[in-house]
């Protein structure tokens, strides 16, 4: 018994898989239905069901595809050539043939699968056909003995006439180009698509009538079907050819083994690795031959980690193949027109990773063809073929693959995605109108999203874009989107190459190592915290760093883990990406890059959002990987980095109730505070560098001439005079001012629920620092006693707001 | 209807789970602490290739931590088919009780205690306490 189920589970795989080559087939064969090796290979697969099922005892499957293997007999024997009519009734058999396999697979039966409606569906076709051909034959011999070069559409109008009588009527009405031909039997196709099976009878008694009132077709004779190649397609039955021959002899040379098995390896592999790791560390100790043979080691566990990574690669073809049946029906259901283009189909991807890319990537062919491509009437206004676009790409890229679903329909526009952002309430109208349309295109990503005027059946339902990238992200990928209104929208996926190894950096955070995914790292940046220059900043009491001109937010891993402050003087900013921020990560310092096996975390802990799994070390230590778009989330919001930008560009801003400020002396004991917002950058300078232009002192900074202000002077102190001095560098754009104090004393929270409006000139009051009295600066005041023209094209840009 | 429990020893108290649920108790190895885990989480081990969360069952029942010399054990146990490894300050032999000896809580224990503490068993040399494996390794909260 055992061994009679065996039998049955592997015809079960078999036929699965050979069902989704069939469906492929079928419709390729439609588009090129000269091809004898498409054909071939259809025919040879229904025979081994058939086959395989007489066998196997099971009646329903035999005579379903007795049946259909009848009509692929003609189809080969050139007696009949393939069009939509007879693709249709051969898909309708491949489901039926599906459902009973189905049910095998549940009970081990083929239970109560109705398979008559499909079996006598066929035989209409068949007998329709053959009836059909015999009438015109007749009638044609006498009327018009010129052979006529167009077999294709003749049936094609025929099979028309069969399914519904009204299409081909029109049809007939006219003396028809091949075009229209074609397209009223499109039409037709899809509405029998969607009827019920019971239709097929009637439709068949029809025929005579339709018949009848058409003179047209019946004036040209039925042309000889035998190996008459489609005119219109020469190349592709050939690529179709070599297709075939490579793919037999892969199935030659291949075996079929266990998921499961290969699992195994797989993990045992992983353990290899971290003895690996363990062993190179080792040999770093000094001994020649045991770093020989870890070395040696080291590349055999290399080897056998791609190679058997490999076993579990599978082409992306596999994910596509039911695609080009999926594209078909949906158009078809859409009433529009739609070309598919695959390339790439043979990138390879982890069978996990294609499992799971399997629903995000149906769902954006959905809606490309739902809501991207435009209805044939459209595109004809705007000037494009009546034919839509729809094109997958696979790539690799950069460590990853990268999977683009493309369309060249009407786009996106970002103005209907912003209206629509503010009447849901994600964004405000003046947040959606301060966005970039690049950032706009980001809002469709989330949750409780839909632009889709009205609700179709296909997509639509609101549920769209978050779980598309809620599941890409689950597997360690990203979802971007691009848009260029009326020409088309393209959504990429970029999928990481397998989900058990990863490269990724580790760091070192409060003597703890974590791990950072290497796909979110963009660069490492080395800090000198003490330094006065090309350190963090603040933009109130947001960190900041200057990356390039940038201004980077940044987040202290130490901070996000409660963790005492850092001590000692060195930290490294790890520069991340997420989809949507970019932002900087403080660790204290960068250990490594290694390849990363990664461990599921206990259950308990994911709800911390913190960390994507768990490692192991070369010396055994389990270490946290962290999962940055989770510390992303939980450290900064979108809208924080974008007020921290704003801010950081109006420096007079809105204050908050606490605000850094930096307290310097300015002689006479008396002190000042200056809003460390307004602070670029501190410096010390020899006394001697002061130079003058006229009356006004100024200094060589950065290769610029900048004017000087001494603090003391302006708000009348005495500061002694000193070699060396202390400058507070003010920058706004290109210009710059330096303000000269005579000492820096700290940097301190300055609650304003203190301040006094007590002040003087130059002064916007007072407050209460650390026990003294502080004289609150105000910095345009004292800026515009070193460069009165400071804030100039400030006042010009007012003006040419003005005048806008 | 008898039984058996794995027992182990707590802040002098000797407490017990069922040993069906005990996959095996060892020394205490390195663990791996998790910024912003619940109280309770003592980290994480790696168990033989396998990352093992770990719980500090002093803290679950209201313990004062262990002193910083003393090595507590590891008892791993079974949780909805995932591995748990518990801290105990000793482990103890797997020792035959009958339902008889059982009672529950007396009415005076902490109402959180009496959550993990399904009850005790009355034996000649002392009272076994019955252990919830389940709600003592649940999220902290």
């Amino acid at each position: 018994m055992e061994d009679l189920d065996d039998i049955v589970h592997e015809f079960l795989v078999e036929s699965h898989e050979n069902l989704d080559q069939l469906d492929s087939d079928l419709v390729a064969l439609e588009s090129t239905p000269g091809s004898r090796e498409l054909l071939g290979s259809v025919f040879r697969t229904i025979h081994t069901i058939k086959g395989t099922s007489g066998f196997l005892a099971f009646g329903k499957l035999e005579s379903l595809t007795h049946v259909g293997e009848n009509l692929l007999v003609e189809l080969r024997d050139g007696r009949r050539s393939m069009d939509q009519p007879t693709t249709d009734v051969l898909l309708r058999m491949v489901d039926a043939v599906r459902e009973v396999l189905g049910e095998i697979e549940r009970s081990g039966s083929e239970g109560d699968v109705d398979v008559t409606p499909v079996v006598s569906h066929l035989e209409a076709v068949l007998a329709g056909e053959t009836e059909a051909v015999e009438a015109v034959a007749g009638e044609a011999a006498v009327a018009d003995p010129e052979p006529a070069p167009e077999p294709a559409a003749e049936t094609e109008e025929e099979q028309a006439a069969m399914t519904t009588v009204e299409p081909a009527a029109e049809a007939a009405a006219r003396p028809a180009p091949k075009r229209t031909v074609k397209r009223s039997a499109k039409r037709s196709t899809s509405r029998a698509a969607t009827e019920p099976p019971a239709e097929a009878p009637g439709a068949v008694a029809t025929l005579t009538e339709a018949e009848t009132v058409r003179p047209e077709p019946a004036a040209r004779p039925p042309a000889p079907r035998a190996e008459v190649p489609h005119p219109h397609e020469p190349a592709e039955p050939i690529t179709g050819e070599a297709e075939q021959v490579s793919r037999s002899a892969a199935a030659d040379t291949s075996i079929r083994v266990d998921v499961d098995l290969l699992d195994a390896l797989m993990r045992q592999v992983s353990e290899l690795v971290l003895a690996r790791n363990a062993i190179s560390r080792l040999a770093n100790g000094g001994d020649i031959d045991l770093a020989r043979a870890s070395q040696r080691l080291s590349l055999i566990a290399s080897e056998l980690q791609e190679g058997v990574m490999k076993t579990r690669m599978q082409p992306i073809e596999h994910v596509w193949s039911k695609v080009p049946r999926m594209v078909r029906d949906l158009a078809a259901a859409c009433g529009k027109q739609v070309r598919l283009e695959m390339v790439g189909g043979d990138t390879e991807l982890d069978r996990s990773l294609l499992e799971a890319i399997k629903d995000p990537l149906t769902h954006l062919i959905r809606n490309a063809i739902d809501h991207g491509v435009e209805a044939p009437a459209d595109r004809t206004a705007g000037g494009k073929p009546a034919q839509g676009v729809l094109s997958l790409r696979a790539y690799h890229a950069g460590g990853q693959v990268v999977v683009e679903v493309s369309d060249d329909g009407k786009g996106i526009d970002p103005d209907v995605v912003a209206a629509k952002a503010v009447e849901k309430g994600l964004r405000t109208l003046a947040e959606a109108d301060q966005m970039a349309p690049a950032d706009l295109l980001q809002l469709l990503f989330l949750p409780g999203f839909s632009t889709a005027a009205s609700v179709t059946n296909v997509s639509g339902r609101g549920v769209g874009m978050d779980v598309v990238r809620t599941k890409i992200e689950a597997i360690g990928g990203a979802v971007d989107v691009e848009s260029a209104l009326g020409r088309g929208t393209t959504w990429r996926l970029r999928i990481p190459l397998t989900l058990a190894i990863m490269p990724a950096v580790t760091v070192e955070c409060d003597n703890q190592t974590y791990a950072i995914p290497q796909v979110s790292l963009l660069e490492l940046v080395a800090l000198d915290v003490e330094a006065a220059t090309g350190g963090i900043e603040y933009v109130r009491s947001a960190p900041v760093y200057r990356l390039r001109g940038d201004l980077l937010p940044l987040v202290d891993l130490r901070e996000v883990f409660g963790r005492p402050a850092r001590d000692g003087s060195h930290a490294t900013i790890a520069v991340l990406q997420t989809d949507t921020v970019r932002f900087g990560l403080l660790v204290d310092r960068v250990l490594n890059t290694e390849e990363i096996v990664v461990k599921p975390l206990s259950g308990r802990l994911k709800a911390i959002g913190l960390y994507a799994g768990a490692t192991l070390m070369g010396d055994g230590q389990v270490a946290l990987i962290l999962d940055i778009q989770g510390l992303a989330r939980r450290s900064l919001t979108v809208d924080s980095i974008e007020q921290a930008r704003r801010s950081g560009e109006d420096e007079q801003g809105v204050r908050d109730e606490v605000e850094q400020v930096l307290v310097a002396g300015i002689g006479d004991g008396r002190r000042v505070a200056i809003p460390l917002s307004a602070v670029t950058r501190l410096e010390r300078l020899p006394a001697d560098v002061l130079e003058h232009v006229g009356s006004r002192e100024v200094v060589q900074y950065r290769g610029s001439i900048t004017p000087v202000v001494r603090l003391d002077r302006v708000l009348g102190s005495m500061a002694d005079a000193r070699e060396e001095i202390v400058v507070v560098v003010y920058s706004r754009g290109e210009r710059a001012v330096a303000i000269v104090v005579d000492e820096i004393v700290d940097i301190v929270d300055d609650s304003q629920t203190l301040h006094s409006e007590l002040g003087d000139h130059g002064l916007v009051g007072s407050t209460v620092l650390k026990d003294r009295v502080t004289e609150l600066l105000d910095v345009r005041a004292a800026v515009a006693a070193a460069d009165p023209r400071f804030f100039d094209d400030e006042a010009a840009a007012v003006l040419d707001l003005v005048e806008v | 209807m008898g039984r058996q429990l794995a027992t182990f020893v707590l802040g002098g108290a000797h407490y017990g789970v069922d040993v069906l649920l005990v996959q095996e108790a060892l020394r205490s190895q390195e663990r791996t602490p998790v910024p912003l885990a619940p109280a309770g989480v003592a980290g994480l081990v790696n168990l033989r290739g396998e990352v093992v969360l770990s719980v500090d069952l002093r803290h679950r029942l209201g313990l004062a931590p262990l002193a910083e010399d003393d090595e507590p054990m590891m008892v791993v146990v079974q949780v909805d088919g995932e591995p748990i490894s518990l801290l105990v300050d000793e482990v103890g032999d797997v020792v035959d009780v009958e339902d008889s000896q059982f009672e529950t809580p007396p009415d005076t224990l902490d109402p959180a205690l009496r959550e993990l503490i399904v009850g005790a068993y009355k034996l000649p040399d002392g009272l076994l306490l019955a252990l919830d494996v389940e709600r003592a390794t649940a999220q902290a909260a």
